[in-house]
């Protein structure tokens, strides 16, 4: 793919108020466009109103800034000095350390309930479940090592996507725990083909939504990579939902799926999104009160065919 | 024979992780042995290692071959589950077929 920059202006962007799955369209659509081309040759990002960023609007952001490393767009960042609650949030997240090269304040530290930012290669992806994010939710929940051994490796299958479909080597990720809430909030993206796009190389007339849900069927496999059998999505949302009660939601392209528990297994919602996003974003809720029955699963049993 | 995984792999992940492990299996039932694979020290894997250790068993042998010769010890109910589920539902698409 050749992507450009239409344009020599340079344009500033408000960040919105609440930069999350709702808002990240209208964002995204403002900088770059469904060639993924940047509209402009310098950009300004202005933090001035935001007021909440969830753990979706943080690999957002990220992925554009990457993104537009590679295509040499300047990025540069206004209204981010004074300590309102999300810069404060973002300093003590790592965003500034990891762009600026250095904290905007000295007190930043990151947050127990906090995953800071990686950028994970697709080669490191291993090490960063098993050495930072696992160990990190086990701690906020006060679970022993490895209780969660199989969350981690339903997550894995996220990692597992990027490597044999997106074309690029990093996946940005982010993690949140929101303690009153019971949840933790994993946002995981890249910004490489988009599942509908590597869909529709085996199948040309899908919709966006329609490839979206394909990819989401077992046993579909675009063969993109000779190694597929189509099981890694359908496993993470099945796990995901019936196991922990918690929710997937995958947006690509112009398409979204969603998957939540139902009396009768996983409930899939296939949708138009209201907006491109430019790659695959993945956000998973884990229920952090249902993890003592995700905890069973990792308890050995004897194997009978 | 016994395969222990954590042998091989300490962390097994990839489809490349599940490659050796097949290796390992096919040369046993190619020998008509039995065959027992070790999960020893692993809770949990990814479905391509699964895939790729033991569903591509059935690109050579018959389901109730592999059932015959595969034992699979020290295991946990995730992967149990999995394994079962995926040769369940491979089984079943290979008859479609």
């Amino acid at each position: 793919m050749i992507w450009k920059i239409l344009g020599s202006r340079e344009i500033t962007v408000d960040l919105p108020k609440r930069f999350d799955k709702w808002s990240m369209y209208t964002f995204i659509d403002s900088v770059i466009n469904e060639q993924l081309d940047a509209k402009c040759s310098k950009i300004f990002f202005n933090f001035e109103q935001l007021q909440f960023i969830e753990p979706v609007g943080v690999v957002v952001l990220s992925n554009l800034i990457e993104y537009f490393k590679r295509l040499k767009v300047s990025v540069w960042f206004k209204g981010h000095t004074s300590a309102t609650l999300p810069i404060k949030f973002l300093d003590d997240s790592g965003f500034f350390k990891q762009y600026l090269s250095k904290s905007l304040f000295e007190s930043s530290a990151i947050r127990t309930t906090t995953i800071p930012l990686h950028l994970v290669a697709n080669d490191r992806a291993t090490e960063f479940l098993y050495f930072k994010l696992m160990p990190w939710i086990e701690n906020e929940v006060g679970l022993t090592e490895s209780s969660l051994a199989t969350l981690r490796s339903s997550i894995e299958e996220i990692f597992h996507n990027i490597r044999d479909h997106s074309g690029v080597n990093i996946g940005c990720a982010f993690a949140q725990h929101y303690p009153k809430k019971s949840e933790i909030q994993v946002a995981i993206s890249d910004f490489g083909f988009g599942i509908p796009q590597v869909v529709r190389n085996a199948i040309p007339q899908l919709t966006d939504p329609e490839a979206i849900r394909k990819a989401c069927e077992e046993g579909f496999t675009t063969r993109s990579n000779v190694q597929n059998r189509g099981a890694g999505l359908p496993h993470l949302m099945r796990y995901v939902t019936q196991r922990n009660s918690g929710t997937v939601l995958i947006a690509s392209g112009k398409g979204e799926i969603s998957a939540s528990k139902s009396l009768q297994g996983t409930k899939l919602t296939v949708r138009n999104a209201d907006g491109f996003y430019p790659g695959t974003l993945v956000r998973v809720i884990l229920r952090t009160d249902t993890f003592e029955r995700v905890a069973e699963d990792a308890q050995l049993e004897p194997f009978e065919w | 024979m016994v395969i222990r995984i954590i042998d091989f792999t300490p962390r097994p992940s990839t489809y490349e992780d599940g490659e050796m492990i097949y290796a390992k299996i096919s040369e046993a039932i190619e020998k008509d042995e039995s065959v027992e694979v070790s999960f020893e020290g692993v809770l949990s894997v990814p479905s391509a290692f699964i895939n790729s250790a033991f569903i591509r068993l059935l690109e050579t042998y018959s389901f109730e071959k592999i059932r015959s010769k595969l034992k699979i010890v020290d295991s946990t109910k995730f992967i149990n589950d999995l394994i079962k589920s995926r040769f369940d539902f491979a089984s079943k698409a290979q008859k479609s077929q």
